[in-house]
C-alpha cells in the first residue's frame, strides 16, 4: 500500500455519504495541521545533521551564543571578520567576537589578513575548534554543532 | 672566547638541522641583506672584528624585545607587540677590545634606535594595505563569500564545505580536482558576479590554484619591501682598558635604501652614514675628549641572491669615505681625508656571514684591510616559537 494513503477496516458497520464525508474531512485536517509541519520540520533537522556530522539529527535545533577569539601574534597589523546567520563583525587586534542566537548546527566564515600569525578559536563547539594561519590573507569556514 | 664563538656556531647549526624545511627557515628575516643584518639586528649577533688587525674586537650586538620575548613568549601577541615598538627598534651591544697578543685593551657599549624602519614585515603599513588588494584577493574574497552564503542557504552537506576550505587554504590541490559540486557552483558565482581575473586564469590553466596565486602576491610584495628605507641613528662609547673611563665617544647616522625596482637574483642598495666621534688627544698627557673626528661615507652595495631561495649569499659594497678633523693634527697627518672602501661578504652558512673590508688612500697609495666574522642569530619569530 502507498504511504500516501489511509484505509480503515469499519468491519460491519456502514456509513452514510455525510458520515463518510465528515470523517474524510476531520482527517485530512489533522493532517493538515499535525502530521505535514513536522514532518517537514523533521526534514530540515535531517538536512542540517547531514551537513554538520554526517548523522540524522532528531532534536530540534539549538540556539546559542558562539564566542571567536582572534590571537593574532609577531605584528602589529591585522584584520579578522566573522560571518554567522546575517550578523557580521570585524576585529583589528586579538579580542573576542560574540554572535548571539546562534542556531547549530551551522556554519560560520571567518576570513582576513595579517602580517603575523592569526589563531582562531571558536567556543563552544566547532569542527575544527582551533585554526592557524600563517602570515598573508586567511578565508575559512567552521562547521558550528 | 673563540669557544664561546664557536659555540654559538654550532647552536646555530642545530638549531638550522631541527627546522622541519626550506619553508620555515625562509624568514623576511633571513633573507635579509648581510649589511642590512649589520645596520639592525633582530635577535643578537656575535662578531670578531678586525682579527687580522692591531685593534680585534669581540662584540655581542642584540634587540631587548627579543630577549624578552625569549622569555615570554606572550609578549609576541600584537596587544604587547604594538605596546613596545620602540623597544623593537632598539639595538644595544657591548664589545671587548683586544691587542695583538688578545689582551683586554678596553670596553664597548652601544645603542642604536631605527628612526624609520619600512623594511619590517611584521609591522610594514604599507605591506598591510597592499595585501589582498591585488585583483585575484579582493576576487577570491567575493566567491568565497557566495560559497558561505550558498552553504547556509541549500545547506549542501560537510564534503561540500570541506571541499570549500581546501579551495581556500590548501595551496596543493588543483582547481579541476576539486568535487564536481564545488567546481559547478563555483563556475555559476564566478559567471553570475563576473569574476573576470579567476576566470582568465581558469581558461588558461585549469589546474590552477587560486590560493597558490593569491599567496604569491604577498611573497612578491615583502620582496619589495627589501627596497624600503632604514634609517638609524646610535652612540657607542670606549673605555680605557685601565679605567672604566670613556676614551672614545661615536655619534652616529646610517641610511640604507633599495635602488630601483627589486629584482630576484641581484639588486643594489645605497648606503649612507656619517659621524661625529669625540676621543682622547694622545698628544697631551691628561686624558680627555678633546680630539673631535667627522666621517662621513656614501656607498652602493650589490647583493647577488641564489634565485632558488632568494638568500643573499654574496656582497660587495663600493664607497668613498671623508674625514675632517676639527682639532689639533698628529705629526703626518692630514686635516681632510679620502679614502675608497670595500666590503666583501660572504655568507659561509644560515645565519654566519665573512665580511672582509678594505680601504685604499689615494694620496699615500695605502691599502689597509680588516677580516671580520658575523653570526646572526634566530629570527624573533622562531624565538617565539621556541625554535
Amino acid at each position: 500500500m502507498p504511504k500516501t494513503k489511509f484505509t480503515i477496516d469499519l468491519g460491519n458497520t456502514q456509513l452514510t455519504d455525510e458520515q463518510k464525508s465528515k470523517i474524510l474531512d476531520a482527517v485530512h485536517k489533522t493532517i493538515n495541521s499535525n502530521v505535514k509541519p513536522k514532518a517537514a520540520e523533521q526534514a530540515v533537522i535531517k538536512g542540517a545533521g547531514a551537513g554538520t556530522g554526517g548523522g540524522t539529527a532528531t532534536a530540534a535545533a539549538a540556539s546559542k551564543t558562539v564566542t571567536i577569539n582572534a590571537t593574532f601574534t609577531n605584528t602589529d597589523s591585522s584584520s579578522l571578520t566573522a560571518t554567522c546567520q546575517g550578523q557580521s563583525d570585524t576585529v583589528s587586534e586579538s579580542s573576542d567576537i560574540v554572535f548571539n542566537n546562534i542556531q547549530t548546527p551551522g556554519v560560520l566564515l571567518v576570513m582576513g589578513k595579517s602580517l603575523g600569525s592569526t589563531t582562531v578559536t571558536i567556543t563552544p563547539c566547532s569542527n575544527p575548534a582551533t585554526k592557524t594561519f600563517p602570515p598573508g590573507v586567511f578565508r575559512f569556514i567552521f562547521k558550528l554543532c | 672566547m673563540l669557544a664561546v664563538f664557536f659555540f654559538m656556531l654550532q647552536q646555530g647549526r642545530a638549531q638550522s638541522s631541527t627546522q622541519q624545511g626550506l619553508r620555515s627557515v625562509l624568514t623576511a628575516d633571513s633573507l635579509a641583506s648581510g649589511n642590512m643584518k649589520d645596520i639592525l639586528i633582530s635577535f643578537f649577533q656575535l662578531s670578531f672584528n678586525n682579527l687580522t688587525g692591531e685593534n680585534k674586537e669581540l662584540s655581542f650586538n642584540s634587540n631587548p624585545f627579543a630577549l624578552m620575548l625569549k622569555n615570554n613568549p606572550s609578549l609576541a601577541i600584537d596587544t604587547s607587540y604594538r605596546k613596545y615598538k620602540h623597544i623593537r627598534k632598539l639595538n644595544f651591544g657591548f664589545s671587548l677590545r683586544l691587542d695583538t697578543s688578545y689582551k683586554f685593551s678596553g670596553f664597548s657599549f652601544g645603542i642604536k634606535y631605527a628612526i624609520i624602519n619600512k623594511r619590517d614585515s611584521t609591522t610594514s603599513k604599507w605591506l598591510f594595505k597592499a595585501l589582498g588588494s591585488d585583483t585575484l584577493n579582493k576576487e577570491f574574497d567575493v566567491l568565497t563569500m557566495a560559497l558561505f552564503d550558498y552553504i547556509e542557504k541549500n545547506n549542501p552537506g560537510d564534503a561540500f564545505t570541506d571541499q570549500v576550505n581546501i579551495l581556500t587554504n590548501d595551496n596543493t590541490i588543483a582547481y579541476n580536482a576539486l568535487s564536481p559540486q564545488l567546481i559547478q557552483v563555483a563556475d555559476s558565482i564566478m559567471n553570475a558576479r563576473k569574476l573576470v581575473r579567476m576566470q582568465q586564469l581558469l581558461a588558461a590553466d585549469s589546474t590552477v590554484n587560486f590560493k597558490k596565486q593569491g599567496d604569491a602576491n604577498f611573497t612578491v610584495l615583502k620582496q619589495e619591501l627589501k627596497t624600503k628605507p632604514l634609517w638609524t641613528v646610535n652612540f657607542s662609547d670606549t673605555t680605557y682598558k685601565d679605567q672604566f673611563v670613556f676614551s672614545n665617544l661615536v655619534l652616529a647616522t646610517q641610511f640604507l635604501k633599495g635602488m630601483g625596482k627589486f629584482r630576484s637574483g641581484s639588486n643594489l642598495e645605497l648606503d649612507l652614514k656619517s659621524s661625529l666621534n669625540f676621543m682622547d688627544d694622545t698628544s697631551y698627557t691628561k686624558r680627555d675628549l678633546k680630539r673631535c673626528l667627522f666621517n662621513a661615507e656614501a656607498g652602493v652595495n650589490w647583493v647577488i641572491r641564489n634565485k632558488a631561495n632568494d638568500r643573499s649569499w654574496f656582497e660587495m659594497k663600493f664607497s668613498g669615505a671623508y674625514q675632517h678633523n676639527f682639532n689639533r693634527l698628529y705629526s703626518m697627518e692630514q686635516r681632510d681625508l679620502l679614502t675608497f672602501n670595500g666590503t666583501v661578504r660572504v655568507r659561509l652558512i644560515a645565519d654566519i656571514w665573512l665580511p672582509l673590508e678594505f680601504k685604499y688612500d689615494p694620496k699615500s697609495g695605502n691599502v689597509f684591510g680588516f677580516l671580520n666574522v658575523r653570526a646572526n642569530f634566530n629570527t624573533l619569530g622562531n624565538i617565539a616559537k621556541g625554535k
